[in-house]
């Protein structure tokens, strides 16, 4: 068997999964980013709640296992010790409700975020306004209590 | 033999894509800057830096440096896209208070799409006098 053979042999496999390949991480065309938006599951100005943990979208967003308080990977590297979502939201990176754990969707709540850094990874119940999918202006934000009970905080 | 070590090469190709997923969405906005929770009430009235909010009499009142204000207080800053009312807005994930002597400018925001509507900002950059300057915070990485 010839090598130019063997290359031919090799090669046709490899070019369809080169072709697989791409066509696993094509991406769409970020020069009209709207164009590639699926149509909002919310109309805009609904009013919905949500529920889940609350997160900031810094950290999370870099590596969905920045779900709590203290992250096995900050973002800011100078950002060493615990509390890392409280010292973000402080920051004023904005901050999330998580829904569904680390795979699940992310609401940004368009609210001061200093105000909820007390509350980070709390589990929380958020009722507000649809500005676009995924973004949220909160009227009303509740923890969960250790029994069960939702309490106030914003 | 060598069919069956083909035959792995193209598995290994084929499953790559879906082994390691795809990182986020790398955008270049350009836009306006606004401050999000005014803006997302009202549009128009609040596309700028004065806002109109409903005075003590409830009449509208123009509010000047509303936005500027509502940034340092750390509401999220927005860029609206192709700075035209009503067009898609994205939520900069950063530092409002950082970029609130900037809110009603063009601008240019370079990052990634990590959430539906959410940018992580690696580059923000406002145009003064016709050109392009790096405003982006320093605690962004």
């Amino acid at each position: 068997m010839s090598i130019t053979s063997n290359i031919a042999r090799l090669g046709v496999p490899t070019a369809i999964g080169l072709l697989f390949l791409s066509a696993c991480s094509s991406k769409p065309d970020v020069s009209d980013p709207a164009s590639t938006r699926e149509a909002s599951l919310y109309a805009q100005g609904d009013t919905i709640s949500v529920n889940g943990l609350l997160v900031d979208t810094r950290c999370f967003a870099a590596n969905r296992q920045n779900l709590g308080m203290d992250h096995p990977d900050p973002v800011p590297t100078s950002q060493t010790g615990p509390a890392c979502a409280r010292y973000c939201a402080l920051q004023g990176f904005p901050v999330g409700v998580a829904v569904d754990g680390p795979e699940g969707p992310v609401w940004i709540l368009l609210s001061s975020p200093q105000v909820l850094a007390d509350y980070m990874e709390q589990t929380v119940r958020v009722r507000g306004v649809v500005r676009s999918e995924g973004v949220l202006t909160p009227q009303r934000v509740e923890m969960q209590t250790e029994d069960g009970s939702w309490t106030f905080i914003l | 033999m060598k069919r069956i070590a083909s035959l792995m090469l193209a598995t290994i190709f084929v499953f790559a894509g879906t082994i390691f997923p795809a990182s986020p969405e790398k955008i270049t906005v350009t836009g306006t800057l606004v401050d999000t929770k005014c803006y997302g009430m009202m549009a128009k009235a609040n596309f700028g830096n004065t806002h109109k909010l409903p005075g003590a009499d409830g009449k509208m009142m123009d509010v000047p440096n509303c936005a500027t204000a509502c940034a340092g207080m750390g509401i999220p800053t927005g860029i609206v896209e192709g700075g035209e009312v009503g067009n898609k807005t994205y939520v900069i994930i950063a530092s409002a208070s950082a970029l609130k002597d900037h809110m009603a400018k063009e601008a240019r925001v370079t990052g990634e799409l990590v959430f539906e509507g959410g940018i992580i900002a690696s580059k923000i950059e406002v145009k003064e006098d016709g050109e392009w300057i790096d405003v982006t915070p320093g605690a962004m990485m």
